[in-house]
């Protein structure tokens, strides 16, 4: 087995995999942050007003 | 002197540049059709130059009729839309559907049929394919993003699209190099990469083609008067972006000379088999999903009357997709001599995306929660709406054809066929069609010539659907099994040709389907064009209605 | 400022959207491609793949011109009937020097990765003629004029340059004599054969397309199919050393 091979998969498989559940986490608070909720109902609007 | 009363008129940099860009061009093009190696390439070059005279002669032609002033960014406080480049390439759209509809009924034909190649180089099955598939997503497909992402942009964001000459050659260049590309095709010229095929010369001018195109949109987004960028906007821009990585990424190839059509790829063997597939099924993940995506966003909420139905799902959906979508690639690799590590990968997330793919369709599909009726009513309505169940449908069983054992049966057989047009007929065929049925009316200002046709188009079509996957599934399905079925003595037990024969009723019932989605879009096309001639204008009804609070 | 109103810039900052959009979609490409450049295990040791012949590359390249890989693969999985259907499974080592590859992804017609010697020339000429006449059910378009076309291949030792400055091993003498062996290779019993054969091994030369007056593109076309799959002794093959 090709030893860059085993350190590259054993990193991406721990550190890597933290990595994007963190990321991910984030992503997911900051949409459904209560505080937001008038502002994105805002942004969905403005497509239906019209000038 | 009355000319020093009058404000001087003066061309502008943009309108000079071009125009001496086009001459250098044009004088370029004459010393390469001279000392061309191919005939065929003689003959590109000849068109490159007819073209660059006729950029130069439309630009000094313009010039001369405008006004001394360009045209202002508002009237009246209100944006001054730009909707020329936008008619066009809705036009072109319709145009360029129709041809690769009908080239794809053909190919279906000479595989069911295979006389109809008749011998003649240039429309046998093997050169019209990539003629069909170019057609269908990057004319077809193509022209629509441009034409709706133009009006979409400039609509969410107020203002009038960025760019004065720059918008006319995003979509009058895209056009012409989607000639030379189709015409290469039937003449030979083909870089074998699938859905990458022009060669190295359409590309370089696609680049610049491509840029001007992510600059127009980028300059109209940052001239916006509406502080938040719609979500729609992030798709498109997504769209354009990953395309152009993609492009350059796919295409890095070494031309034999300037006079030689044919170019080399830098990437050999098993890397370039990496690149083609992360360039092949991101072309599917932001070209056919992206990209329409966005339409979605835009055109679900703006013809149900109501926002989409949860802006934060939107959010989620788009940085989960873009991010999911480019590792997906290895997929079409699976069981080769590409590395397993790779494959593996390539299988996890194309599982993990269809998380963010049924977010997308629920999303859709919900917005229309509280106006289920407007189905029944409006089939302008209900052909969006199903294109996105049609988008459910293809992004759950493309993750499990994903799964290595089921890849195993799958893939080199015609389920793949099958896969690909449940997704390019029923999603982006139909989401398109019902982004060009309120386009157009929007565009000319003319009430749709008839309901009743779009929904003549929407059930015939959907037949022809219908037909096509079924068929493609039992052939894929049989043939796969035939290709592993083995005697009781332990022998294969059909050969090769055996298996081909047998798919015989399936390729004449497949081009029976194709027949009839290409009835459906001629009645498209004859509602279209009965639009925009007619005299009526709309009424103004659809903008007046206020949103349902 | 609250850090949840700080990524409201996404929504508010095009510039910031679209470096946001390019470090997103880097991510997944960059993880799967680099290595391939990198890890040794990519690409199994093997004794015999070369270059292609200047015939082969000229008859590869109208391969590639017809769009023969739109229906016929050349990788065949480790999987029992296809070993048994088309030979030992295809190894990336096969396809080293192959721009662009041509693995395929779709069987309307068989594979084709080891089809080099399975039948005669006069098979592959009838059978490019006319499908139906070897092959009664057989869906393929017949390629009647590439027996009836003179093979371009004035410029096929340009195409030779391009490649080796890519990095195919080809020698500056293996380009300047390319003209030269391309008439060698089409040639039955040409004199020069050995000497082809010694730059390029197992190069095998003879007329392939039945008429020996000129070289047409069924000469190419036919030689590169002949070839394909025969580079690689498999008994000599050591599967254990290259387990990936």
């Amino acid at each position: 087995m090709d030893p860059t091979y085993k350190a590259v998969a054993e990193f991406a498989q721990t550190w890597g995999l933290a990595y994007f559940v963190v990321v991910f986490a984030l992503v997911v608070i900051y949409a459904l942050w209560p505080s937001r909720q008038k502002q994105f109902d805002e942004a969905a609007r403005i497509p239906l007003r019209e000038d | 002197m009355a000319n020093a009363l009058a404000p001087q008129k003066q061309m502008t940099f943009g309108e000079g540049g071009m125009a001496l860009a086009f001459v250098a061009l044009a004088l370029l093009s004459i010393v390469v059709a001279a000392k061309a190696y191919t005939p065929e390439y003689a003959f590109h070059a000849y068109l490159f130059t007819a073209a660059s005279v006729a950029a130069v002669f439309a630009i000094i032609n313009r010039y001369y009729n405008r006004s001394t002033e360009t045209p202002p960014l508002t009237i009246d406080g209100k944006p001054n839309y730009n909707m020329g480049p936008v008619k066009f390439a809705s036009f072109a759209s319709v145009f360029w559907g129709l041809a690769g509809f009908s080239v794809g009924l053909y190919i279906a034909l000479e595989l069911a049929y295979p006389g109809l190649n008749l011998d003649i180089s240039y429309i046998t099955f093997g050169r019209l394919r990539p003629l069909h598939t170019s057609a269908v997503i990057f004319a077809f497909g193509g022209n629509v993003l441009i034409a709706t992402s133009f009006y979409v942009v400039q609509r969410t964001c107020r203002a009038r699209l960025a760019g004065d000459l720059a918008p006319w050659f995003v979509v009058l260049g895209y056009n012409f190099f989607i000639v030379i590309a189709g015409t290469g095709y039937l003449l030979g010229i083909t870089q074998s990469k699938e859905y990458a095929e022009p060669e190295w010369y359409s590309d370089l001018f696609l680049t610049v083609v491509w840029v001007t195109y992510f600059l127009v949109y980028l300059g109209t987004i940052m001239r916006r008067t509406e502080p938040h960028i719609y979500v729609a906007n992030w798709f498109y821009l997504a769209f354009i972006l990953t395309i152009a990585v993609l492009h350059l990424g796919n295409n890095a190839a070494v031309p034999v000379s300037l006079f030689s059509p044919k170019s080399y790829i830098v990437w050999s063997g098993v890397q370039d088999a990496m690149v083609q597939w992360w360039y092949g099924h991101n072309a599917v993940g932001f070209f056919l999903t992206a990209g329409f995506l966005a339409i979605m966003y835009y055109f679900i909420p703006k013809r149900a009357e109501r926002p989409i139905y949860s802006y934060r799902l939107s959010i989620i959906h788009f940085w989960a997709l873009i991010f999911l979508y480019i590792w997906a690639g290895p997929h079409h690799l699976h069981y080769t001599a590409l590395p397993d590590w790779a494959q593996t990968l390539g299988m996890t997330f194309s599982i993990m995306l269809w998380m963010p793919s049924w977010g997308g369709m629920i999303n859709g599909i919900m917005t229309l929660s509280g106006a289920w009726d407007k189905l029944r009513t409006d089939p302008v309505l209900r052909m969006l709406v199903v294109s996105v169940a049609f988008y459910g449908m293809s992004t759950f069983e493309g993750p499990m054809m994903s799964v290595k054992v089921v890849n195993s049966l799958s893939h080199y057989t015609d389920w793949t066929i099958g896969h690909v047009h449940s997704g390019a007929l029923g999603w982006v065929g139909y989401v398109s069609f019902g982004a060009l049925y309120c386009l157009i009316p929007w565009l000319w200002n003319r009430p749709l010539y008839s309901l009743k046709l779009v929904n003549w188009h929407f059930w015939i079509s959907t037949i022809g659907i219908v037909l096509y996957i079924t068929s493609m599934w039992v052939s894929g399905i049989l043939q796969g099994l035939m290709w592993r079925a083995y005697t009781p003595l332990g022998f294969l037990e059909y050969s090769f040709v055996e298996t081909v024969e047998a798919m015989h009723p399936f390729y004449v019932i497949r081009a029976l389907g194709g027949f009839l989605f290409l009835t459906g879009a001629l009645i498209m096309a004859f509602n279209l064009w009965k639009t925009v001639t007619s005299t009526e204008a709309a009424a103004p009804a659809h903008v007046t209605l206020a949103p349902a609070e | 400022m609250s850090l949840w109103q700080k990524h409201a810039i996404f929504e508010k900052n095009s510039i910031v959207l679209v470096i946001g959009i390019l470090i997103v979609i880097a991510i997944g490409g960059l993880v799967e491609i680099v290595p391939l450049f990198y890890l040794k295990n990519t690409i199994e040791k093997v004794e015999g793949v070369r270059p292609y012949t200047p015939l082969e590359l000229a008859g590869r390249n109208i391969y590639v011109r017809e769009g023969c890989y739109l229906c016929h693969s050349q990788m065949i999985r480790p999987l029992r009937d296809e070993v048994e259907r088309y030979g030992h499974y295809s190894l990336a080592a096969e396809s080293m020097y192959d721009r662009p590859f041509q693995w395929g992804s779709k069987r309307t017609g068989p594979d084709l990765a080891r089809v080099g010697g399975k039948y005669s020339d006069d098979w592959h000429r009838d059978h490019l003629r006319n499908p139906r006449s070897v092959v009664p059910g057989s869906v393929m378009p017949d390629y009647g004029w590439l027996e009836k076309t003179e093979l371009n291949y004035a410029h096929v030792d340009a195409d030779m340059k391009v490649l080796a400055l890519e990095g195919v091993p080809y020698t500056a003498e293996m380009i300047a004599d390319a003209g030269k062996d391309v008439v060698t290779q089409a040639t039955t019993d040409s004199p020069d054969a050995g000497d082809l054969a010694k730059r390029y091994p197992k190069a095998q030369s003879r007329d392939f397309d039945g008429d020996p007056k000129r070289i047409t593109e069924a000469d190419a076309l036919i030689a590169y199919l002949q070839m394909l799959g025969t580079e690689v002794d498999f008994k000599l093959y050591d599967d254990k050393a290259n387990i990936r």
